[in-house]
């Protein structure tokens, strides 16, 4: 009947489906390896230098220090030993204070007790004494944590007025190795910083390839099948992707990128100190462990299940198929969990004083219009060579162009909800977050952020022609993808523009785009190419024993 | 029934959507039913609904006779039952859109068997809902002037940059739109009504509304690409509505209101009460008017679902809020928040979380969620649990602010209660009506996704 015959499940040309022994694909794990060496390699290489580098600036400024202090003489000597002592003081006081904190806790406890046990005037009274007494000292610890903060730039003052004090040759020669060691620091946390953007941008396609897979198993799609497999592949990148992440586990790398793992800043730092119970290095480890198990397990299941589907016998597919469909309820319900406070640990807590309800659903949002657009273009990529011709056709594409179209509108509406939340209320601790991010050189990249996460695919993949066009569609789908590394840079790297512009004292935040991010890009992508091409080569293009393959092979846009 | 055997699917099959094999003349037949011949449980439901309506009426008269002194506001709590009334019928007003346009663009052809009651309950939520805003100055022929900017001599217009007056317009529209595409959809129903006709006054009736729909291939054409417009523009509004709404909270500076994810959480919570609200309708309606081959387990199993979903996403809200609460620092928003759960109210917060969070995850169980009781009973939960829910928001923030000596406690009074309780006559009246005159089921969509419609249908090559 009708025009055009139609394939079936059991019609689809094996040379389709299959990836020939020559293929270009085929070398996609070696290419990968290639560029993780190359990319990972310069950059840490480069890295390694800088370490050594900044070694070398700590040690020469430590050396100049030495000399400073020499020539101040006794009168600089005390000046600096008086701030030190000072700070100690401080520091001595504060842990005073959080013992008998303690201590007047467990009284309280007991005067509780005995108020429970009989309401007596004199316990009730006793009570409100005690509670009186641990309010003042909740109150003093508020006072001391201020002065420590106080002294620790006591001490920093103390250091700049001696240096200023000495002859003028050698002021300037503290003050130059003083930046060169600032600057040094700079270099080495720019690394992890551009790692760190690079990683999240990896994880994130991930993730979102995760979240197509378990979405089409839950709502029991049927137009989606052909493409599966491909989202399936990019899913259980998640395992090496997350391998990566494992440096930000150790003590030095944390301390590089998270203000909240230094301990004296932390102790001086009321809001930090607050949040100490969450945010500390032993309980983000467990965390990131736990959130990388799960999010490795989860598209380990949906990948292992479907690739074993393909050569298994009838009875066990479907036994495999029901699986799935009944794991993706709970396994959405556990990546939405674990996507959420894993942003919050790797993302929102770089600037640790700043809370957003709403930013798990952002970087969802972000994660989840790029699948669509990664789907369009690996389809592209596989029709140019050649395979899924005529498995997958102008009607999946249309599909993949509405999704991304919807998930943008979706992004826009997350991202402009949050921002105009925070805009119109004004409350300093939740705008500054925002405040810097549209500061010098950065404004320029949030205003790229809205047209190119915005404006531009909005209207751009608006039409239904530019849908059902894979050239124009990829179009869209480039900038889409771009976008998404753009968005997380522009979450990660203003952290560290902000703290250099107010360390070095310039105040001027600028945005270098460096070897780093470029390096890191390149391995951290190295990585996911070959992990997505050794699973591609592993199994055959399309889950061919799909039970609704038919459905989706002849599905059409009305 | 040809279920069993479906290998199309591992779990249960892409089964008919309608059950029992009839033809399209049956489908037709089974609608209109109601509407050509009425059964006395119509008469039952429709008199008690009208009584109530009346308790509404008698609420309302003192109301503008007294002014808002006959309620329980106080002076933290400025804001009671008024705004937690709106609030609730504007998120009841959600599924039908949801149900009739995203559902529409997402392909889930089970939506046609229940689209059209939907979006009527969604105009009469929304009726409901505007209600409030008109009457909660105790002088409505004031307020019409108020909110909406009119010019006057005094040059003195709304504060435009005040989300209650985007309300204004967000809900407006919002009508405007469902409305249309409830009537768009209407049309060709209304044709089938008009040649159904036995009256003159029917005839004319469903003629003029029918707009002279033939049926013919170019009527059709333009319908299909008119309602895939409609149900484009319909989308981001099933959106934009209740984020206008949640906007009247969260762009305060107040614990408990300010937060970033009232926007998705609320529109979430709206679709949530809107299918609850569906459900509540629907199981009555599929049983007392014998359309329950249409409207199919399958069908109250998917409902189920879509609740099963956004309850949850509601607890992933709550959940967020108290982490955040705690997690920023803020000694009055965690505060707030302790407030919630153990302070004056802590009652409320309970049945809310109970009914929206809890209830709900029944749903996980097939059994449940094909049981006509259960989703009864969960429904009710839900619909109360989100009138709850704005109460909690509402109440809870307002009564304990940042400044201790202005604190106070809001309890309703019976005149608080008498508009509620009447704002539900006004809906079960207007619902009972659109039974009674409109097909409740959309015949012409119905058939569209039954087998005889593919044109393959019958032919048994292959």
């Amino acid at each position: 009947m009708g025009g055009h015959h139609k394939l079936t499940a059991s019609t689809v040309p094996a040379d389709q489906v299959e990836l020939a022994k020559g293929s270009m694909w085929r070398k996609l794990p070696g290419i990968g390896l290639v560029l993780a060496l190359a990319g990972l390699g310069g950059a840490f290489g480069i890295h390694s230098g800088n370490t050594k580098a900044l070694h070398d600036a700590e040690a020469q400024f430590e050396a100049v220090r030495g000399e400073v202090l020499t020539a101040a003489g006794a009168e600089g000597a005390k000046q600096i030993e008086a701030a030190e002592k000072h700070f100690e003081e401080a520091q001595a006081h504060l842990e005073e204070l959080k013992k008998n904190q303690a201590e007047i806790a467990g009284r309280r406890e007991g005067a509780v007790a005995a108020v429970k046990g009989s309401p007596t005037p004199e316990n009730k009274r006793h009570f409100t004494e005690v509670q009186q007494e641990f309010s003042d000292t909740t109150l003093a610890i508020v006072k001391a944590r201020k002065a420590l903060s106080h002294a620790v730039e006591g001490k920093e003052h103390a250091e700049e007025a001696v240096a200023q004090s000495v002859a003028p040759e050698l002021a300037e020669k503290y003050e130059e190795a003083h930046k060169a060691e600032l600057l040094a620091h700079n270099d080495v946390q720019q690394f992890w910083y551009s790692y760190l953007t690079a990683f999240m941008f990896f994880l994130s396609l991930g993730l979102g390839g995760l979240f197509f897979v378990i979405v089409q198993h839950l709502v029991r799609a049927g137009w989606s099948i052909v493409v599966r497999r491909i989202a399936e592949n990019v899913a259980i990148t998640l395992p090496a992707v997350c391998i990566l992440g494992i440096p930000f586990l150790t003590h030095d790398v944390a301390h590089y990128l998270f203000h909240w793992t230094h301990s004296v800043a932390v102790e001086a730092d009321q809001m930090l100190a607050w949040k100490q119970a969450y945010l500390n290095p032993e309980f983000f480890n467990i965390r990131m462990i736990a959130f990388m198990l799960i999010w490795s397990g989860l598209a380990y299941f949906f990948y292992s299940n479907s690739v074993a589907s393909d050569t298994a016998p009838q009875a066990e597919v479907e036994k495999r198929f029901h699986r799935m469909r009944y794991m993706s309820a709970p396994a959405l319900f556990l990546f939405a969990l674990s996507a959420t406070f894993g942003v919050f640990d790797l993302l929102m807590s770089l600037d640790p004083h700043w809370f957003s309800t709403m930013f798990g659903v952002y970087f969802f949002a972000g994660s989840a219009v790029t699948i669509h657009a990664l789907l369009a273009l690996l389809v592209l990529a596989f029709h140019q060579s050649g395979y899924l011709r005529e498995v997958i056709n102008i009607e999946h594409y249309h599909d993949l162009g509405k999704l991304m179209f919807g998930f943008t509108v979706f992004w826009t509406y997350i991202g402009f909800s949050q921002y105009f939340l925070i805009w119109y209320a004004n409350i300093p601790e939740e705008t500054m977050w925002f405040a810097y991010r549209i500061k010098d050189d950065f404004l320029a990249l949030s205003v790229l952020l809205c047209l190119g996460r915005f404006a531009v695919p909005f209207f751009y993949l608006l039409r239904r022609p530019v849908k059902r066009n894979p050239m124009l569609l990829a179009v869209g789908a480039v900038i889409i993808v771009f976008m998404q590394f753009v968005d997380h840079y522009w979450l990660v790297q203003p952290v560290l523009a902000h703290h250099f512009a107010a360390e070095s004292g310039s105040h001027h935040m600028e945005l270098v785009v460096g070897a780093f991010d470029y390096l890191t890009l390149l391995g951290i992508g190295g990585v996911f190419i070959a992990a997505f091409g050794y699973a591609t080569g592993r199994s055959c293009l399309i889950p061919r024993k799909d039970p609704r393959l038919t459905e989706s092979l002849q599905f059409e846009n009305f | 029934m040809a279920v069993a055997a479906d290998k199309l699917d591992p779990l249960s099959g892409r089964k008919d959507l309608v059950e029992g094999h009839p033809t399209f003349h049956d489908v037709t037949e089974a609608v209109c039913a109601p509407i050509e011949s009425p059964s006395w449980r119509w008469w039952v439901a429709f008199l008690m609904s009208l009584s109530v309506l009346g308790i509404l009426g008698i609420a309302l008269a003192y109301l503008f006779y007294e002014g808002v002194g006959i309620w329980g506001l106080n002076n933290p709590v400025d804001w009671g039952y008024a705004i937690v009334n709106f609030v609730f019928w504007v998120g009841i007003g959600h599924a039908g859109t949801l149900i009739s346009a995203v559902l529409f663009l997402f392909r889930q052809k089970w939506r046609t068997s229940i689209n059209r009651a939907s979006e009527a309950m969604t105009i009469f939520a929304v009726i409901c809902a505007l209600m409030f805003p008109l009457v909660h100055t105790g002088r409505p022929w004031l307020a019409a002037y108020w909110l909406l900017p009119l010019p006057n001599q005094m040059d003195i217009w709304p504060n435009f940059r005040s989300p209650l007056l985007w309300d204004v317009f967000a809900v407006s529209t919002y009508f405007t739109v469902s409305l249309l595409f409830w009537y768009v959809g209407l049309i060709p129903d209304l044709a089938t009504m008009r040649d159904r006709a036995k009256t003159k006054t029917r005839r004319i009736a469903y003629g003029i509304f029918s707009l002279g729909w033939r049926g013919s291939n170019r009527h059709w054409q333009h319908y299909e690409k008119a309602y895939l417009i409609l149900a484009g523009l319909a989308t981001p509004l099933v959106l934009s509505v209740h984020t206008i709404v949640s906007f009247d909270f969260a762009v305060s500076q107040l614990p408990g209101w300010h937060t970033t994810i009232f926007p998705p959480y609320f529109v979430a919570g709206a679709i949530f009460s809107g299918f609850a609200m569906v459900l509540t309708l629907m199981l009555p309606l599929r049983s007392w008017f014998g359309l329950k081959h249409i409207i199919t387990v399958k069908h109250l199993e998917n409902m189920a679902k879509v609740i099963l979903l956004t309850g949850t996403l509601v607890g992933y809200a709550y959940a967020m809020e108290f982490f955040i609460a705690w997690y920023s620092g803020n000694p009055y928003e965690s505060y707030a928040f302790a407030n919630r759960l153990f302070g004056d109210y802590w009652w409320a917060y309970w049945t809310m979380v109970s009914c929206n969070v809890l209830s709900p995850q029944v749903f996980w169980f097939k059994k449940a969620r094909r049981s006509v009781l259960v989703l009864f009973i969960v429904s009710i939960f839900v619909n109360i649990g989100m009138w709850f829910e704005r109460f909690v928001i509402t109440v809870t923030s307002l009564h304990h602010d940042f400044l201790p000596s202005s604190w106070d406690y809001y309890s309703p009074t019976i005149w608080d209660a008498a508009t509620l309780l009447g704002s539900f006559g006004l809906f079960f009246t207007l619902f009972c009506l659109f039974v009674r005159y409109l097909p409740s089921i959309a015949i012409a969509e119905v058939k569209s996704v039954m087998p005889e419609a593919d044109p393959h249908h019958g032919d048994d090559h292959e």
